[in-house]
């Protein structure tokens, strides 16, 4: 029996994130989806669901702790933080934008998980439809994680509504993941020497700020089906690799066009789900690597690709390091050069096997996703974030174009093109 | 038998606030984009319940003024004084 008191190690994603919240906490805000509830929506079964899922996932009540040993974790019985609020009078106008800046403040400020739980819920009534803001802190779940509390809310919802009872057993799995992690720290001093190496030298940006200043995003989304996507697939066979090191290669060459360098580094942020009985864990298992890479002038593109996926297997071998240590060795270096770090390039690739459809008995529609849509991000970012469904590749591009001059009608050309190329028509260098 | 708990709503009446404060929102909501496009996504689901209610009372509300987009509206000031623009810098 495991004492729900008892603290734990932070692991190595969540110090990352700490880090991330003590360094830059305007990018250390929960994460928030939005959605549009069925009409038939039953608040009470909600409820029930809400607080069943909360009290089988630790994480999704963890608090943190400061000891003398640094941040630990525990995870207290806690019940979720839900707030309802019905906007009336006025005009449908009136009551939809103040509905809109109710959805929107909720996940302006950052969370603070020794005070606060980590999961916070509000649901606006206007005009007959039912809004939810889900806000989960970034700590407690990455984006699988969210995927699968969205998941068992909707089946226990289910459940509940057609009168059967729901299960409350906690999952022992998040615990022995912990275990895991903390029987394999003697391998991060080895690891964060292998960072260290890999990323000494690096080039720096000498016109970043100190602060994080915001701009438009440009966007640009694509889906990838049938005859397109299978080309792809059977390119990735051909060469013994997968859609996650090709949606790489991809990026990284985009970046070394527009840029002009032949040197750069991606943040990439692994699952950290390798054991069967991890992939179904609620919580956030994973871990940013800042991997480095090389272009070479008139190198074969399937051998581009290979060289990826082959250095990308080697980072996450080494993804177990202490994050801390690495941003002070990282802050050294740009301090000796009189530059900023400002590597706001990432790729996230998510593999999702059962993607929820809408509507469902729960969910009308999800509205934090639809293209289309305008929003803010952090200046010169550039993320690529695709997830690989049984049927589709959805790839999203978004970037500051002041920084990385380019249009969306020039984004989707070079997109098609190395579509093209990586497709096996043209298996000779991108360049 | 224990009853359920349950999400209590609290209702907030706009008619009780100040136009000032409503146009302060309303402005805010439309220069964010982020605020405008989860304003035009609502504004859907508003629409719907616009055109089903005026299906109901097709004689005595005319189909043409509820096919006003609202949302044309919306981007103009509902309460006078108001200004605001979704269009991107």
């Amino acid at each position: 029996m495991i004492a729900v008191e008892e603290h734990y190690g932070l692991t190595c994603g969540q110090r990352w994130l700490l880090k991330l919240l003590e360094t830059a906490p305007e990018l250390a805000r929960p994460v928030q989806r939005i959605y549009r509830l069925s009409k038939d929506f039953d608040s009470s079964a909600f409820l029930e669901a809400l607080q069943g899922t909360v009290a089988s996932h630790p994480a999704l009540r963890l608090q943190l702790v400061q000891t003398n040993n640094g941040w630990m974790q525990c995870f207290p019985d806690q019940e979720v933080n839900v707030s309802g609020e019905e906007v009336r009078g006025r005009t449908p106008e009136m009551r939809a934008a103040y509905a809109a800046m109710l959805i929107a403040e909720e996940a302006k400020t950052t969370l603070d998980l020794r005070v606060e739980p980590p999961v916070k819920v509000k649901i606006v009534k206007v005009d007959g439809d039912y809004l939810l803001s889900l806000c989960v802190d970034h700590l407690a779940a990455d984006e699988i994680a969210f995927d699968l509390f969205e998941q068992e809310l909707l089946l226990s919802y289910q459940q509940l509504v057609s009168g059967s009872s729901v299960s409350k057993t906690v999952s022992e799995s998040f615990y022995t993941y912990l275990s895991k992690e903390i029987a394999q720290q003697d391998t991060e001093p080895a690891n964060l020497l292998y960072w260290q190496q890999q990323l000494k030298d690096v080039p720096l940006n000498k016109d970043s700020h100190d602060e994080i200043s915001w701009v438009p995003a440009s966007v640009f989304n694509y889906q990838l089906t049938g005859a397109s996507l299978q080309s792809l697939l059977n390119f990735c066979q051909k060469h013994k690799c997968s859609l996650f090191n090709v949606v790489i290669a991809f990026q990284v060459l985009l970046l070394a066009e527009v840029s002009g360098s032949d040197d750069v580094v991606l943040n990439i942020p692994v699952s950290n789900r390798a054991r069967a009985n991890e992939r179904s864990i609620i919580a956030n298992l994973s871990m940013l690597l800042h991997v480095r890479f090389s272009i070479k002038t008139n190198e074969p593109l399937h051998q581009f690709v290979l060289r990826v996926r082959d250095q990308v297997l080697t980072a996450m071998a080494h993804r177990q390091y202490n994050y801390s240590s690495l941003s002070r060795f990282m802050t050294a270096e740009a301090e000796r050069k009189g530059f900023n770090i400002e590597w706001l390039q990432g790729c996230n690739f998510v593999v999702d096997n059962g993607p929820l459809t809408f509507p469902n008995i729960l969910f009308e529609e999800r509205m934090d996703n639809i293209p289309g849509r305008f929003y803010d991000v952090p200046r010169s970012s550039f993320t690529v974030a695709a997830r690989q469904t049984k049927s589709a590749l959805n790839i999203g591009i978004e970037w500051d174009s002041i920084v990385w001059p380019v249009s969306t009608e020039e984004m989707e050309a070079k997109f098609l093109l190395a579509v093209q190329k990586f497709s096996g028509m043209d298996v000779e260098s991108y360049y | 038998m224990a009853k359920k708990k349950d999400i209590e709503f609290n209702i907030t009446s706009l008619d009780k606030m100040e136009d000032k404060r409503l146009n302060e929102i309303f402005e805010k909501v439309i220069k964010s984009k982020k605020g405008a496009s989860a304003l035009k996504s609502m504004m859907r689901s508003v629409m719907r319940s616009t055109l089903k209610s005026a299906a109901k009372s097709t004689l005595k509300s005319p189909v043409k003024s509820v096919l006003k987009s609202p949302l044309k509206s919306v981007l103009k000031s509902p309460i006078k004084g108001a200004k605001g623009s979704t269009k991107r810098k």
